[in-house]
């Protein structure tokens, strides 16, 4: 007969929270779906539950019943991360893993004729709980024979136990005993049957199904089928996710990088290929060198992203780029290159449908390619665009952001002649100068010329509530015509030039 | 300082300025102003207030607001004479009345609709084709310089369009403080206006500091054009409106052909005498005296409006009973208005109403709670709603409120904010206590900001509610005279000034009050006429009862009204009241002035004979002969201050008065020199006038007059009354009168048992909506049956369907019958209401979870018969306590006392049998927790288990030391020393615990503060 295993990671985000703040372990913790008090609690430990807290109550009425409760939220992309983790982990004590859909942390793994490698499944079962702790993971294991015989004797086990189930019977006893709450049933519908006296498997089994979903909804049938081995939902390992990678090497060390890009041809339209199978279309590709140069330099391999704008199925743009991108590198980086590794990433396709009239005269997408062309060839911050902000300080008033795939808006033009406003985004101090002087006030010095008329002071004060700002603004017209933007930094006792008018 | 700052904004125009009008007008003062005008966004809330102070400083007050427009624009508008003053509060009524609370605009053809007598101070923005011809010269360019660059682009603009139009031009900067220390505080009330944090807020910050009322206001400012400041001279001469001009005029009553208002009062004064039999000298000689007053200060029309609402209540049989100062006047007794007679009692008539005072009396009509509404809707019948409304009551920051918004402004984590508010007692400031507790770094200098900015925070007006009884009625529409805008109940409009503005301008004040004792009596009454034939109300029942007199001396008072706060219950065995005066006296004696004055310990030593009655001087033997030689009302206060200390009565009426405001003015203790150097002056020993003076101050929180407590103290009596006598009907009267009083259902269920009242558990084949009663052998004849009102979450429509079904054989026969949705039958089952259809109450749940409800079910008698396992007692009791706040099965402690006992903790009833310093380890539920403002930080807290109540006494130091513990906890241990006196104990707790045995009943303590 087939054997299965589970393991039960319980409360994973839990676990998450506490490796990452481990000075909370003594003490009650949960995970929340908000830091904030009407955020829903979703984990807690032992020591909360002590408290009375649970999960479904409010952070705001836990802290009611546990002031001294510490909790997070918990991202379910770390959450994810976990999952990807344990996966690969039990990958190297089972061949075919099956992570659960519905509870993080739960995982099947096949465990047939694996009792022909270990000297029993027990100690197999030891073994990779020993590593899934060393790992930092506290969870239970339980070899059973049923998907969801084991999934629920799992359940109730203690962590750091394994229980290997010796026939089909004993399954079946001791699936009925397992509490009603282990085994992932909503809060609302616990409570509900907690009224009705129902907290075990086996009380539950008691109920009709058809009752149960009437009352308690399609998860409280499922769960009552899956248990009374009604329903069998067949065990799915998850499939391995071969990555999209070359590898080229080189027989002797490459000193020019045209001939890096042109042995590279071969590899992208491999690439891309392998990707088109799987219907996709190539955004991100990353090339790192390998090098072989002589003693003193550096031989640390190098990786570089490859700039792309947008999804792609165009080889020629995709090999220009990487022109580009290892032109950009500086020269001596691309000597010496014994190696390359290309890893691709993919997404759906652009599709677009053929013009029917001629293309515009500007058309976005040439922006983006140029945008790309420049990312390539300066890297990816070099293209920034201007935002506005929300504060009342110049410099917070404008401020820089990195460009992503958007093309910028078209300037409006303005009927009125405009005066600019050079700002110096980080204001500078002036020369200080004698407080009366004969010529007139020298703010620049001498090259500028006195201060011939003066508009302000425009007041600025704020910020008390983190580092106060009290400045008086001026625009300064000097007899050599230009402007001087500049302001006293009261609380200093300074000059500040912020900038030119013109 | 030249120039008149006219565009001022208080913090009466909610979040938006930093400081009160009072302090804008003092600042303006200071600064030497002229004259100052108040203009709050879209309302006059701050007027009277800023009235008051100018009227006190001598310093012109222009009155004024700043208008919404429909298109976003704001015009501001002053009012030059008292016609432009209504203008004003009507064009304001029409904006506010056609938005929902809290918003106003109007168009601007509207604006110039209204445009008679005021002047407009505009923007220069926006269409000017209305406004012009409307204005005339009385239309002004506004330059607001705030010292912003794009000032200068705007003012050019303005500068060329005015010019353009012909507009002159006036500077008014917008003044949001009085001083420039408030900045921080208006940054932060934007962001609250705003729900944003300091940092995101931005630029609905200002940007600088230039909107303080302040000397660089004018100066400097505007300096290339000085003539601007001196044309706001010119606006502030051309504004001679005051607020003293309003004249007020009563509504005249309905009179019968030929009859004057005087001659028509008196004649029904005088049939009410006789209808009282009370006709007699005295009765006529004083008529006579209170009938002349009322003739010459033309109050007769107030009292008619008065007497017709007590022929309103009569009528449609609603009991209702005058309180106050008023029970002190015999017109008011005769016309049926109160129910103490004032001659036999001797009150004093001049705290209700004198010459010299000329103020519009304050006569308070509390009403059936459950039934005010209807009176309140006849006032607006008989007036119209154009000449009733009711008074405003400005809500303000407190320390709980303060925190959170001020935290949120200021970014502090919301978990944190929460928890430390929670922490926070009603009358407790921010003061950074408690707050480690939560977590809160308060050595952080974000703590330091959020503690000050709360502090100064505190008292600000946050917004407007409404007054629970207060109307103003007018002959002339009420919106000539104040804005009125709606409440956020529906059908009722508000006016923007609270019952002190009201007061301050003399304005008459209708005040109808909720109470619900006199729903308790009402109810009770009935239930006897019903069941025992018997006919009682007020006026008849028995007078000096040795029964009811008896309960009352034991404290036996949960339910009575007054009487049945734990200081009045521990108060009861000391004083032991033998007669309607001494009931007067104990309702006054624990109130904070005599406390604070310490006057309750003199008073019960005297009493008991332990000390004799002595006077501090002869001439206060009249005085002070009916207490005994201790001042306990606020009349024996006033009449002190005039024979013992040489006050005019003006001067005691004045006095009066500063007791009553003393928190709020301040004036109070300009009076302690002269009196506690009057009473020195005349021969009375210094301590005793500086513990008389002490007990003025406690006045000022609360002290009653002897006239307001008899009127109390007669519900008090009848509440007793029908506690010893008829303990059923009172409790069943008290439940169906619920929400009311100190104590939850279950306490007073829990009270009835002990009085042998039996108590049926809720069923539906006989509960009706409210409790009813039912005959029994037992010792009262009736029993009491729970009425399904208190089935949590059942509305009372599916109830009445319910038992019209309830001759049903099942569940799902009374659902298919009833047609109720099928969550009210799972309420039903919760609550063990099915018992007589569905013995088991698990099995009738599980089969009403299962029903969808409707007209057609799906039926689930297909379903195959269940059984589940029974409920235990402790089960039991915990889903009553559940679904209905109460048990009738038992007590919650109960059945955990076995455990309790072998943790050595004793019940309150074996706490009882202690002596006098004796140590007691007890537990019980928490039903109430009081912490009273004259206790100096002491915690009260009651303690009930299913053998009665244990009162706790809590230092501050052990109540902060445990202040999670017994601040959160409903099942709570305590160790403390036995303090019993005249078989009244206390436990003085030491330590709080939580006992080794959880409680599955969810249980809610009553916190009072």
């Amino acid at each position: 007969m087939d054997r299965l295993a589970c393991v039960d990671v319980p409360v994973l985000p839990l676990q998450l929270l506490l490796r990452e703040r481990p000075s909370w372990a003594a003490g009650p913790v949960a995970v929340v779906e908000e830091d904030a008090p009407r955020g829903v609690i979703t984990h807690i430990n032992e020591a909360a539950r002590r408290h009375g807290v649970v999960p479904g109550l409010k952070y705001g009425e836990a802290l009611s019943l546990c002031a001294h409760l510490h909790a997070a939220v918990v991202a379910p992309e770390q959450v994810a991360l976990a999952v990807a983790e344990l996966l690969a982990l039990l990958r190297s004590w089972s061949p075919a893993i099956e992570p659960s859909a519905d509870e993080p942390g739960v995982l099947w793994a096949d465990v047939s004729g694996l009792s022909q490698l270990f000297p029993s499944l027990e100690e197999w079962g030891a073994k990779v709980l020993a590593a899934l702790r060393e790992a930092g993971w506290r969870a239970s294991l339980c070899v059973g024979f049923k998907r969801f015989g084991s999934y629920a004797v799992a359940k109730a086990l203690r962590v750091d136990q394994v229980k290997l189930l010796t026939s089909a019977e004993e399954e079946r006893q001791l699936q009925a005993k397992v509490p009603l709450r282990r085994v992932g049933l909503a809060p609302t519908a616990l409570l509900a049957l907690k009224k009705l006296g129902i907290e075990t498997l086996g009380q539950f089994l008691t109920l009709p199904v058809g009752g149960l979903r009437k009352r308690y909804g399609g998860a409280a049938e499922r769960l009552s089928l899956l248990a009374g081995g009604k329903r069998v939902e067949p065990f799915q390992p998850a499939a391995v996710v071969v990555p999209v990678e070359a590898r080229l090497d080189f027989d002797e060390p490459v000193l020019d990088s045209n001939q890096l890009v042109f042995s590279s041809l071969s590899v992208l339209r491999r690439l891309m290929h392998v990707l088109e199978e799987r219907q996709l279309a190539l955004r991100t590709l990353s090339v790192t060198l390998g090098f072989d140069r002589p003693r003193g330099v550096v031989n640390a391999p190098l990786k570089l992203n490859v700039a792309l704008a947008e999804a792609t199925l165009d080889g020629a743009r995709v090999a220009e780029q990487v022109r580009l991108t290892l032109a950009a590198s500086k020269e001596n980086e691309t000597l010496g290159v014994q190696w390359l590794f290309f890893e691709a990433g993919g997404a759906p396709a652009v599709t677009t449908q053929l013009a029917l009239v001629d293309r515009p005269r500007r058309d976005p997408s040439d922006t983006l390619r140029t945008l790309e062309r420049v990312r390539a060839a300066f890297g990816p911050i070099a293209v920034q665009q201007l935002v506005h902000g929300s504060g009342h300080l110049p410099e917070s008033r404008l401020h820089f952001e990195q460009l992503h795939d958007t093309p910028l808006p078209p300037a409006p033009t303005s009927p009125m002649p405009l005066r600019i406003r050079r700002m110096r985004f980080k204001a500078e101090p002036l020369p200080s100068r004698p407080v009366r002087e004969p010529d007139g006030w020298l703010v620049l010095g001498e090259r500028g010329g006195p201060v011939v008329k003066h508009h302000g002071p425009y007041l600025l004060n704020g910020g008390w509530w983190r580092s106060e700002v009290k400045r008086h603004y001026y625009f300064l017209e000097l007899t050599r015509g230009a402007v001087v933007w500049c302001y006293l930094d009261v609380l200093r006792r300074r000059w500040m030039l912020q900038g030119f008018v013109e | 300082m030249s120039g008149v700052p006219l565009w001022c904004k208080s913090n009466y125009s909610f979040l938006e300025g930093a400081s009160f009008p009072d302090e804008l007008v003092e600042a303006a003062y200071e600064l030497g102003c002229p004259a100052i005008a108040i203009t709050d966004r879209d309302g006059v809330y701050g007027v009277v207030r800023a009235y008051e102070k100018a009227k006190a400083l001598g310093i012109k007050l222009i009155v004024g607001s700043e208008v919404t427009l429909d298109d976003g624009a704001t015009l501001v508008l002053l009012a030059m004479t008292r016609r432009g003053y209504a203008n004003l509060c009507q064009l304001l009524t029409l904006g506010r009345m056609r938005c929902e609370k809290g918003r106003s605009e109007v168009s601007r053809a509207e604006v110039a609709a209204h445009a008679e007598d005021l002047i407009a101070l505009w923007t220069l923005d926006g269409p000017h084709e209305a406004l012009q011809p409307a204005f005339g010269d009385r239309l002004y360019g506004l330059i607001a310089r705030h010292f912003l660059p794009e000032d200068v682009d705007t003012e050019a603009a303005q500068r060329a369009r005015a010019k353009a139009l012909g507009v002159p031009l006036v500077a008014a900067p917008e003044v949001l403080y009085h001083h420039s220390s408030k900045r921080r505080l208006q940054d932060v009330v934007t962001c609250i206006r705003h729900q944003r944090s300091l940092p995101e807020a931005g630029r609905l910050l200002k940007a600088n500091d230039s909107h303080a009322l302040s000397r660089s206001l004018f100066e400097g400012r505007y300096g290339d054009c000085l003539e601007l400041v001196r044309r706001s001279e010119e606006v502030a001469a051309r504004c001679t409106f005051s607020m003293s001009e309003l004249r007020y005029r009563y509504p005249t009553e309905k009179l019968p052909g030929g009859t004057s208002t005087t001659q028509w009062l008196e004649q029904l004064v005088f049939e009410g005498a006789a209808r009282r039999g009370v006709v007699n000298d005295a009765m006529t000689a004083q008529l006579k005296k209170e009938l002349q007053l009322i003739e010459t200060l033309d109050y007769g029309g107030y009292f008619l409006t008065m007497r017709e609402l007590v022929e309103f209540c009569q009528a449609n049989d609603i009991i209702c009973q005058g309180r106050g100062s008023a029970a002190s006047s015999a017109v008011c007794f005769c016309l049926g208005i109160t129910a103490v007679d004032p001659v036999k009692m001797g009150f004093l008539f001049e705290r209700f109403l004198s010459l010299e005072r000329a103020e519009p009396p304050d006569i308070d009509l509390d009403i059936e709670h459950e039934r005010r509404e209807e009176v309140i809707q006849h006032l607006y019948e008989k007036h119209g709603r154009t000449h009733a409304a009711m008074v405003a009551n400005v809500t303000s920051y407190r320390a709980r409120s303060a925190v959170r918004e001020v935290g949120k402004a200021l970014g502090v984590a919301q978990t944190e904010l929460d928890r430390y508010a929670k922490l926070l007692h009603h009358y407790d400031s921010p003061d950074g206590r408690y707050a480690k507790d939560v977590g809160l770094d308060t050595s952080a200098q974000s703590f330091e900001l959020l503690m000050s900015i709360c502090q100064e925070l505190e008292g600000f007006p946050r917004h407007l509610s409404i007054h629970p009884g207060g109307f103003i009625l007018g002959h002339d529409p009420i919106s000539t005279l104040v804005p009125v805008e709606n409440a956020t109940m529906e059908g009722r409009t508000v006016i923007q000034w609270s019952k002190d503005d009201v007061e301050t301008l003399g304005l008459f004040k209708v005040d109808l009050l909720a109470l619900g004792s006199l729903t308790h009596l009402h109810k009770s009454f009935e239930l006897i006429a019903k069941h025992r034939g018997r006919e009682i109300s007020l006026a008849t029942i028995p007078e000096d009862d040795p029964l009811t007199y008896a309960l009352i001396q034991k404290a036996d008072t949960i339910g009575v009204f007054q009487i049945e706060s734990r200081a009045q219950m521990s108060m009861l065995p000391r004083l032991k009241p033998k007669s309607y005066y001494d009931l007067v006296v104990q309702v006054s004696i624990v109130r904070p002035g005599p406390i604070t004055g310490g006057m309750v310990h003199p008073y019960l030593r005297r009493r008991n004979g332990a000390e004799p009655v002595t006077y501090p001087h002869p001439c206060l033997e009249p005085v002070l002969s009916r207490t005994l030689g201790v001042p306990l009302f606020q009349e024996q206060v006033m009449r002190i201050a005039i024979v013992g200390a040489n006050y005019s009565p003006g001067e005691a009426d004045q006095l009066r008065r500063d007791m009553a405001a003393w928190k709020r003015n301040g004036k109070l203790e300009g009076h302690h020199d002269k009196f506690v150097n009057g009473m020195i002056a005349r021969g009375i020993a210094p301590d005793f006038a500086e513990r008389v003076f002490a007990q003025v101050r406690g006045f000022g929180d609360y002290g009653f007059p002897e006239s307001h407590a008899a009127s109390f103290a007669l519900i008090s009596y009848a509440g007793s009354y029908l506690k010893a006598h008829y303990p059923v009907e009172f409790t069943c009267g008290l439940l169906n009168s619920l929400p009311m009083g100190f104590y939850s259902p279950a306490t007073l269920v829990e009270d009835a048992k002990r009085h042998g009242v039996q108590v049926l558990s809720i069923d539906l084949k006989s509960s009706e909506w409210n409790c009813t009663l039912e005959p029994t052998d037992g010792k009262h004849d009736y029993a009491l049956r729970m009425g399904l009102r208190f089935v949590k979450g059942l509305n009372e429509g599916d109830a009445t369907r319910l038992r019209d079904v309830r001759d049903s054989q099942s569940v799902t026969e009374l659902v298919r019958r009833s047609g109720v949705q099928a969550r009210s039958v799972t309420l039903l089952a919760e609550a063990g209401a099915l018992q007589s259809i569905e013995p088991s109450r698990r099995v009738a749940l599980w089969q009403a979870q299962g029903l969808h409800g409707g007209s057609t079910p799906l039926a689930v008698d297909s379903e195959p018969q269940l059984s589940f396992p029974g409920l235990s007692v402790q089960q039991s009791i915990s889903w009553d306590y559940s679904r209905t706040a109460h048990s009738t099965r038992g007590h919650p402690v109960g059945p955990v006392r076995r455990r309790l006992h072998a943790q050595g903790l004793k019940s309150a009833e074996e706490a009882r049998q202690l002596q006098h310093g004796q140590y007691v380890r007890a537990a019980g539920v928490v039903i109430c927790r009081q912490r009273p403002g004259t206790a100096s930080g002491v915690t009260f807290m009651t303690l009930e288990d299913e053998t009665g109540l244990l009162n706790l006494v809590v230092w501050r130091d052990v109540f902060e030391a445990y202040s999670v513990l017994a601040r959160t906890r409903t099942f709570l241990g305590v160790e403390g020393k036995v303090q019993k006196q005249d078989e009244v104990l206390h436990v003085l707790a030491e330590r709080f615990f939580e006992p080794n045995a959880a409680l599955e009943a969810p249980i809610e303590s009553r916190d009072f503060h």
